[in-house]
């Protein structure tokens, strides 16, 4: 009940803001006051200033609350507007009500405190400042000119102001700070289980997270494996191979094979899931494979110069294989009689294209000498078709083979 | 004709990558024994035989509740094995727990040929320098077997020794075998070291 009632004349929570609703019950309780004193002051018969007075406090409390709680119509400016009003007020009703003698300034300290809890933290030393201003030209002026006073008629007269000024004065600033503090810990409750709900799923994002790093790394490490006893199987069963011809087929597919494993040794070992550091890979395959056909690592010379050395694994595959072929083709075929052999592989990026050139000093072919059955030539023109690049052929102091692929 | 004490533990809980390795291995004169697929499995093979293992090239995932790298450091405890891992875990956490037992060489899967022979051989080196028994004469040998020598040290199997100086490997390996008995070695990787020693010196 009460609390309906409460609610009637500050506004709902959800349309009003703390400050608002504090201002709305503010203004509320200040026309009461003003209608009551309106009246009071004139049953008693004081002076008809006094009576004036109250009514047109009444009429501007009025006004505001109206503004306040219908329209919704809360400002800084509303705030120092309503503090001049009660200042200029409450200024002439206090020579009225026996001066220093009454209890006027324990209003204005009253609607002080208030406003301080509500205003923004440059209006609270605007406020401040009036109020203090004010209460200081009260006091000087009662000084000043004692004939200004109205005296009380009686001490039970002025005890009776007393008393109903200070209950009503310190019932309203403890409501004010009640109010304050219980939307101040029902707001810290929220921020507490927000942060505790924030903490939670942030525990449970990091958990979920582990078990996916855990998971690639399987799968990776399973890949690899896999690769792994692929790559061996070849090699079991090339040992067992009479046949050289048959030894050497087995053999070209086992370093196909090696060579995108090494992509997959790489993959994890950047930590990056879907690309590679395609110099570092090339300069690693190249130097393996020239290991494996028994020419020295220094036989191989890289040049690279790319904008992004990282490369999506679906092209970093196909270049690596065609890599493989190529230099494959050189160390069997080229270099025989050579006396310092030596490829040139290099990967250069001009504006919208990356040139993948592959050279050697070796004796050089002709594209009409690589017979058809080639199976090597087969797929690195596959592969090439799968970059969606271009090849070229040519012959310079060896083989130069040229594939330009759109950046 | 090599020196068989010196026995090379194969660890590795995929049999295929096992046999492979164990091939490679013995083609090139080595002794080896294994694949063995768990820590149990190798260590009760270590207590049958009266020799202990020189080497354990080992798996780090291997099948069992004892994994590589616990394997390994026991190995090294109580045989003085040296560690080559054989792994493809390549993420830090890995390698770190591995660096406990001092391994040789860390060979991240797939590997090549190459690199397992070069690995061997650098563990061969460091048992041959802690032995410090062996006189660091001259070595006699011709031009031929020099250049073959040199290439098996740069981690070539026989047959691809064979392939870059066009010859059968039945030819490398006398050539081998002819060196060994006339500088009276028991073994390749003790010529790979003692040729090295002396190419230091010139």
């Amino acid at each position: 009940m009460l609390k309906r009632l409460y609610q009637l004349i500050t506004g709902k929570d959800e349309v009003f803001g703390f400050e608002h609703r504090v201002f709305n019950l503010f203004a509320f309780i200040i026309v009461v006051f003003c209608v009551q004193g309106t009246l009071i002051n004139y049953l008693l018969g004081l002076d008809m200033a006094t009576v004036w007075l109250a009514m047109i406090g009444t009429f501007i409390a009025m006004l505001i609350y109206y503004r306040a709680r219908i329209k919704g119509i809360f400002s800084q400016g509303v705030l120092i507007f309503f503090s001049l009003s009660i200042v200029l007020i409450l200024g002439p009703l206090h020579f009225f009500n026996g001066a220093s003698y009454g209890p006027t300034i324990y209003l204005l300290i009253m609607s002080l405190n208030i406003f301080l809890i509500i205003a923004s933290s440059a209006t609270q030393l605007w406020i401040y400042a009036i109020f203090s201003a004010a209460i200081l030209a009260m006091l000087l002026l009662e000084y000043f000119f004692p004939g200004w006073v109205v005296a009380y008629s009686s001490p039970a007269q002025r005890i009776t102001d007393h008393i109903t000024t200070l209950i009503y004065s310190l019932f309203f600033t403890m409501i004010t700070i009640r109010l304050f503090r219980r939307s101040y810990i029902r707001e810290q409750a929220i921020i507490l289980t927000q942060k505790k709900e924030l903490e939670e799923a942030y525990h449970l994002t990091s958990q979920k997270n582990q078990h996916i790093e855990a998971l690639i790394k399987e799968l990776h490490h399973r890949v690899k494996n896999n690769l792994q006893v692929v790559s061996s199987l070849m090699s079991l069963q090339s040992r067992r191979l009479e046949d050289r011809n048959a030894r050497e087929a087995l053999d070209e597919g086992k370093k196909r094979v090696d060579a995108m494993a090494m992509i997959h040794q790489r993959l994890y070992m950047d930590n990056e899931l879907a690309s590679v550091q395609i110099d570092e890979y090339l300069k690693n395959l190249a130097a393996s494979l020239a290991g494996s056909f028994g020419f020295s690592t220094s036989s191989v010379i890289t040049v690279f110069n790319l904008a992004e050395t990282n490369m999506d694994i679906d092209r970093a595959i196909p270049i690596g294989l065609i890599v493989n072929e190529l230099i494959t083709n050189s160390f069997k075929h080229a270099f025989k009689e050579i006396a310092d052999p030596k490829i040139y592989i290099s990967l250069l990026q001009t504006g919208e294209h990356i040139e993948l050139k592959i050279s050697d000093n070796g004796k050089g072919i002709q594209e009409n000498q690589i017979p058809d059955s080639s199976f090597g030539m087969k797929l690195v023109k596959t592969l090439v078709d799968q970059l969606e690049a271009k090849m070229e052929i040519s012959n310079r102091n060896g083989t130069v083979i040229s594939i330009t692929i759109a950046a | 004709m090599i020196q068989k004490e010196k026995t090379i533990l194969i660890i590795e809980d995929e049999l295929i990558t096992g046999e492979n390795i164990v091939e490679l291995l013995l083609e090139e004169e080595y002794d080896v024994a294994g694949p063995f697929k768990s820590a149990a499995e190798t260590l009760a093979f270590c207590e049958r035989v009266s020799t202990d293992p020189a080497i354990a090239l080992c798996d780090i995932n291997i099948k069992g509740p004892i994994n590589g790298t616990e394997l390994a450091r026991q190995l090294k405890e109580k045989y003085g094995c040296e560690i080559i891992f054989l792994t493809a875990y390549s993420d830090s956490q890995t390698i770190k727990q591995a660096y406990e037992s001092e391994p040789v060489m860390y060979v991240v899967k797939p590997f090549t040929e190459t690199q397992l022979l070069v690995s061997v051989q650098i563990a061969f080196n460091k048992i041959l320098a802690k032995e410090k028994v062996y006189e660091k004469g001259k070595l006699n040998l011709t031009a031929r077997e020099k250049e073959i020598a040199l290439l098996i040290a740069e981690g070539l199997s026989s047959k691809q020794v064979a392939d870059k100086l066009n010859i059968s490997v039945e030819t490398v390996k006398t050539h081998r075998s002819r060196m060994l008995n006339k500088n009276d070695i028991s073994n390749f990787p003790q010529l790979v070291y003692l040729l090295h020693g002396e190419e230091k010196t010139q």
